[in-house]
C-alpha cells in the first residue's frame, strides 16, 4: 500500500470516527452519557495538549 | 487520487452539515468533544512519532509526551504535513480548553453558555476541515 493510500485511509477513518462519536452521543440517555463522560473526561484531564511535541 | 480527495472533502463537508443539523444536550456535546479530542490526540502522537520507536517506549511517550525529544519526531514529515500538524495542535489546545470549561459548568450544576458549547463544535469543525486538507 502506498503512503498516500495509507494517508487517505487515515483521513477517512478520522472523519467517520467523528461522525460515529456524534451519532453515539446523540443516541444515549443522560445516565449513560454521564457514565461515559467520567472515563472520557478523566483522559482529557490527564493530558495537556500544550505538551504535544512541536514539529 | 483526485476522486478520493474529492470524496474526502465531500465527507468532511457532509459531516460539518450533519454536526449542525441535530441538537445535542450539553452533556452529549461534551462527550462528543471529549471522545474526538482523545482520539485525535492519540492520532497526532502516532503521526509525529518516529515509526522506529515501538513497544513500551512508544506507549510511555504517548502517556507522557513531555518526554519526546526532537530526535524522536519522524524525519520524513514534509513541510506541508508539519504545517497541518502545527494547526492541529493549536486546535487540540483550544478544544481541550472548551471541553474543560464546559465540564466545569456541568460539574457545578450549571449549563454551559451557548458560546462555550459552540466552541466545542467549532473546534471539531476546524479539525474536520483540516483533516480534509
Amino acid at each position: 500500500m502506498t503512503v498516500s493510500a495509507v494517508l487517505i485511509g487515515e483521513i477517512l477513518v478520522s472523519i467517520l470516527q467523528v461522525i460515529q462519536f456524534r451519532a453515539r452521543a446523540a443516541g444515549l440517555a443522560d445516565e449513560e452519557v454521564n457514565k461515559l463522560l467520567d472515563d472520557a473526561m478523566a483522559r482529557v484531564k490527564a493530558s495537556d495538549a500544550n505538551d504535544l511535541p512541536d514539529v | 487520487m483526485l476522486v478520493l480527495k474529492r470524496t474526502t472533502y465531500m465527507i468532511a463537508i457532509l459531516s460539518i452539515i450533519l454536526s449542525c443539523a441535530a441538537t445535542l444536550t450539553p452533556q452529549q456535546r461534551l462527550l462528543w468533544g471529549a471522545n474526538v479530542y482523545n482520539a485525535q490526540r492519540d492520532l497526532y502522537l502516532e503521526q509525529v512519532l518516529d515509526p522506529e520507536i515501538t513497544g513500551e517506549e512508544r506507549a510511555a511517550l504517548k502517556v507522557n509526551p513531555k518526554l519526546i525529544t526532537p530526535d524522536m519526531i519522524r524525519p520524513d514529515l514534509t513541510d506541508e504535513q508539519r504545517k497541518i500538524l502545527r494547526v492541529k495542535k493549536e486546535i487540540l489546545v483550544e478544544l481541550q480548553d472548551a471541553i474543560e470549561i464546559s465540564d466545569g459548568y456541568l460539574k457545578s450544576g450549571g449549563t454551559p453558555p451557548v458560546e462555550v458549547q459552540n466552541q466545542i463544535t467549532d473546534q471539531i469543525n476546524r479539525l474536520l476541515a483540516l483533516i480534509g486538507d
